[in-house]
């Protein structure tokens, strides 16, 4: 069941049209708790430390892939490590 | 201070748009008794946004010396906690004013632009008393948010789009919040156990999360939502 795609969630940023201050939004919207800045610095380093931030990032990435007919392609927490 | 409003220089700066964030600022952050943003100026710092006079009043006498949690944000680029004015050994003149007006505890944080600071946002309180991690954090998210929505939002259209998509995020945000609660003290999970279960659901069943966390706050009365799919 684990369609993902990107091997880590900068690489599934990258593949969406959706602008840091944008994605910053959607992840705040689903109760995230990193600032713009320092989701700007988890976008480049790809992993997130805490597993909850982790998915809540992820999950906001797919609700926008959601949009555009794919399946959550980004990965979650779980889909990194041995589940 | 001049340094400090270079980079304002020719920006407008949307008054309507800063006005609805301090508005949800003062929603979200739990301390918050009344919250302004501070810009630099040609002519020095000026309120640009308060939730009320009170706001204006304390910034005013902070402005006339020249020192104080704000204007420390502003020049040093970091968030100042005062949480306890009747102990705080800083900014005493603006420290005695401020108490005799009410003021009990501040947290400024900055409004930067890559070229440096250009304002901060200021949560007065008027209860002494720490402020909590999540209190801390959303100062500096909303004072982020204004950094950015100056340094992009150039037009008033952009800023009431902007405004309207913060909103609708802080709807979300305490919808999904209040359901991460109920999950947590009916089921025994933890917080992020909990998103985990409305996330999972959300991608079963092709439901945005904010919907899913909807149905769970519905269905608070009634049967268990962990107990799987609706039937």
């Amino acid at each position: 069941m684990t369609a993902y795609v990107y091997g880590t969630l900068r690489e599934a940023f990258e593949a969406t049209d959706l602008s840091l201050d944008e994605i910053w939004m959607r992840y705040f919207g689903l109760g995230g708790s990193a600032s713009l800045r320092e989701l700007d610095a988890v976008l480049h380093e790809g992993v997130v430390s805490d597993r909850l931030q982790h998915n809540v990032l992820a999950h906001a990435l797919n609700e926008r892939f959601t949009e555009l007919g794919m399946n959550h392609p980004a990965p979650y927490r779980e889909n990194l490590t041995q589940s | 201070m001049a340094a400090m409003a270079e980079p304002l220089l020719g920006r407008q700066i949307n008054r309507e748009l800063l006005e609805a964030v301090v508005g949800l600022a003062r929603k979200a952050i739990d301390r918050a008794d009344s919250v302004g943003v501070t810009m630099a100026a040609p002519d020095g710092p000026t309120t640009a946004a308060a939730t009320g006079d009170w706001v204006r009043e304390i910034d005013a006498v902070q402005y006339g010396f020249a020192d104080g949690p704000c204007l420390s944000a502003m020049a040093t680029g970091r968030i100042v906690r005062a949480p306890d004015l009747s102990e705080e050994s800083r900014w005493a003149p603006f420290v005695a004013d401020a108490v005799r007006r009410g003021v009990a505890g501040m947290i400024s944080a900055p409004i930067s632009l890559p070229q440096g600071s250009i304002g901060a946002l200021n949560v007065y309180s008027r209860i002494a008393g720490r402020f909590s991690a999540q209190d801390e954090a959303m100062v500096v998210l909303f004072a982020d948010e204004v950094s950015s929505v100056l340094g992009t939002a150039q037009t008033s259209a952009a800023a009431a789009e902007a405004t309207e998509h913060l909103q609708l995020a802080l709807r979300s945000r305490e919808t999904i919040g209040q359901a991460i609660g109920i999950l947590m003290e009916r089921e025994g999970y933890d917080a992020a156990e909990a998103f985990e279960v409305m996330r999972s659901s959300s991608q079963r069943s092709n439901v945005e999360l904010r919907e899913i966390a909807r149905r769970i706050i519905e269905s608070r009365h009634g049967a268990g939502f962990g107990s799987e799919e609706e039937s």
